[in-house]
């Protein structure tokens, strides 16, 4: 699969009544927007706004190494960065200023003594997304499929609901996590990394990301990305911002970058499978399957419609977004395959008997479950490592439930 | 609800604090004439309150403040209508090397007596100033802040007048805006005092002093009750919902500090001082 990545909106604006140069958050994108970042300057720090620059620098450039950014290696190099960049800088701002102002800045370095930030990166690698997360800038990602769960990455106390209206449930206002320039990183980063899908990334600082929290509903998913969309000029997004702290927007700095992701069948890719079935392409739009399906026969109706199955099996797969957690398992040995959404109990979830499947797929295919033909490779091992037939079982159950 | 609406360039807000200069504030306790101290604890409060509207190398339009000096006249010692007048205020206190003059001649000199229904009035006047200023201009109001330093009772001509001045503190108190009332806040202070301190209560006390002081005050806003809880200092006090934003018989200089910072943490600018004390505040 080819992962590709579209920046559809990328601004910042300072709090009302405060110059644009003295914006304490910043955003940065790598040219081949596979590396995107943001961070917010901790306001009672010293010149926050140039560590949170060193820190959104370092993450798109090529000086960082690779995996993730807050692992000891890592670590080391980028507050070797950070606090050369926010010396250098903020002493070179303290010979600009008057005596007045030179005065008070002095201290200012005096009683803080560092420079703090906090930071929420992603990096697309091959075909997963990797994510870097330290203090209540956050991340969303909004499925194109509706029917699939958002989820949100923060290192603040997070979690999404399945309720219509606000799935987002976050704390803000609290002190934040952070790194500093004394090499200090408060809290425990968020450092995860999942399969890519096709989504909408929004990556906000706090402001922005609680009013996010407290205003989008699943019901209406697209509202706010496709304002978003629409924002072509920095000025029409500090129009746009303000329009917002009339309301109920905090006045604070505010840094905003919105990414579309897509999926795309690489064609230089074999088919793993029996070539009677091939990968199913994932779009990043129309994909119409309802999300709810619980009944026999409306699987029925899919399986004899869709054209389409057999997408490689996967192993068991786990996918763990700390705060949005969706896991693909069997359980026991009837092997029921469960999606659970969030920490939601497998009773709230929609699941669908193995043995029910077994059925759907023996009267439409006349397969019989343990028919391998020679694609052990390929075969599910699931908790009580029955083997199902390569593509046809997971794939139908994948697809009845809406996952790709 | 009451007092949400928290200063910032898009409504600032605005304080006063009222200084007793007394005769008796001239008195020395440790060498140091009380006057002296609290003018101390001034200059302490506004270098924290500079920090907070500093960002970067320009000054954030947060609040307005003004001080009231009193005795037996009533007289402005200071109005800042706007953060960088504050700041401009506070620079020039710096090179003249104090905030405000008690020395003799000063404007801030402590004499004669304690005319503090007329210093209630006065700052019932500047706030509805104030008020009529920013609703001309279409700006949301945050409910004003009083705090009011002490160190004795109301006393004019032969008497105490705590009726009078209670009246006017009434007065003051009953000004309205939609964010809440004004808030009034009154501290006793008298290191030399052997009194019993009285901290933030919630039943009015017996004692004439701390009796006027309890109905002289505002009941605490909530956002602050859970603050001041946090105060080791005032640890050991009851203080409830329904607690007055007042403290008699304090002797300590710090708790002075930190009952004003406090105070003036209503419009949600907190120094670091109280930033400390600030416990967990889930939205």
């Amino acid at each position: 699969m080819i992962v590709s990545s579209t920046i559809l909106a990328a601004f910042k604006t300072s709090k009302f009544g405060s110059k644009p140069s003295n914006c304490a958050d910043s955003f940065a994108i790598s040219p081949d927007r596979h590396k995107i970042a943001i961070a917010d300057g901790v306001s009672k720090s010293y010149m926050p706004k140039f560590v949170a620059e060193a820190l959104t620098e370092f993450y798109v450039s090529e000086k960082l190494p690779g995996g993730p950014l807050f692992c000891d290696r890592n670590a080391s190099e980028l507050l070797s960065y950070i606090v050369a960049e926010w010396d250098c800088k903020s002493r070179n701002f303290e010979a600009s200023v008057d005596e007045d102002t030179a005065y008070d800045l002095e201290y200012q370095r005096e009683l803080y003594g560092m420079g703090a930030s906090t930071f929420a990166g992603i990096r697309i690698d091959g075909e997963e997304f990797s994510f870097d997360v330290l203090g209540d800038s956050c991340i969303f990602l909004i499925p194109k499929d509706h029917s699939l769960s958002p989820m949100i990455l923060s290192s603040m106390p997070c979690e999404v609901t399945l309720e219509n209206e606000l799935p987002f449930k976050c704390v803000f206002g609290i002190h934040p996590h952070f790194i500093d320039t004394k090499g200090r990183i408060v809290g425990e980063p968020l450092e995860e990394s999942v399969k890519a899908f096709d989504c909408t990334i929004l990556l906000a600082t706090d402001a922005f990301s609680d009013w996010f929290c407290r205003n989008f509903t699943k019901e209406d998913a697209n509202h706010i990305i496709d304002t978003l969309k629409e924002i072509d000029s920095p000025e029409k997004f500090d129009s746009f911002i303000d329009s917002l702290r009339d309301s109920d927007l905090k006045n604070d700095d505010v840094a905003v970058v919105l990414v579309d992701v897509q999926l795309t069948a690489d064609e230089s890719e074999s088919s793993t499978n029996d070539g009677k079935c091939e990968p199913e392409p994932t779009t990043p739009e129309g994909n119409d399957i309802e999300s709810k399906l619980s009944q026999a026969d409306e699987f029925k109706a899919i399986i004899e419609d869709s054209d389409n199955l057999g997408e490689i099996a996967q192993t068991e797969e786990d996918v763990d977004m700390s705060n949005s957690h969706v896991e693909i398992e069997a359980l026991e040995e009837s092997a029921q395959v469960v999606l659970i959404n969030n920490s939601e109990e497998p009773e709230n979830a929609e699941f669908v008997d193995s043995e029910q499947a077994e059925q759907i797929v023996e009267s439409n295919y006349d397969v019989e479950i343990d028919d391998c033909n020679g694609v052990e490779e390929n075969s599910v091992d699931t908790g009580d490592n029955t083997n199902y037939e390569k593509s046809k079982i997971i794939s139908i159950i994948k697809k009845c439930l809406g996952l790709n | 609800m009451s007092y949400e609406l928290h200063w910032n360039p898009k409504h600032p807000g605005h304080i006063v604090y009222m200084l007793d200069l007394s005769g008796s504030m001239g008195r020395k306790i440790n060498d140091t004439r009380l006057v002296d101290t609290v003018m101390e604890v001034m200059q302490k409060l506004f270098r924290s309150l500079k920090n907070e509207i500093m960002n970067g190398d320009e000054i954030l339009d947060l609040f307005s403040a003004t001080v009231i000096g009193y005795n037996s006249d009533v007289f402005t010692l200071m109005e800042c209508k706007t953060a960088k007048e504050f700041n401009k205020f506070f620079n020039d206190s710096r090179r003249r090397g104090y905030i405000f003059n008690t020395q003799q001649g000063g404007e801030a000199e402590p004499k004669w007596q304690t005319y503090m229904s007329d210093a209630f009035d006065a700052a019932a006047k500047d706030i509805n100033t104030w008020l009529s200023t920013q609703r001309a201009k279409g700006i949301q109001t945050p409910a004003p802040v009083v705090i009011n330093i002490t160190d004795g009772d109301p006393y004019e001509g032969s008497e105490f007048t705590h009726s009078k001045a209670l009246a006017a503190a009434n007065r003051l108190k009953a000004i309205s805006t939609p964010d809440g009332n004004v808030v009034v806040y009154n501290i006793h202070f008298s290191p030399d005092t052997t009194a019993s301190k009285m901290v933030l209560p919630d039943t009015a006390p017996s004692n004439i002093t701390s009796k006027f002081l309890f109905e002289a005050s505002s009941i605490i806003p909530p956002e602050l009750v859970k603050t001041a809880q946090n105060v080791d200092a005032w640890k050991g006090h009851r203080i409830t919902s329904n607690s007055r934003a007042m403290i008699s018989n304090e002797t300590h200089t710090d708790s002075l500090l930190m009952f004003i910072s406090w105070g003036t943490s209503t419009g949600g600018v907190t120094t670091d001082m109280v930033r400390q004390l600030e416990p967990i505040k889930p939205k």
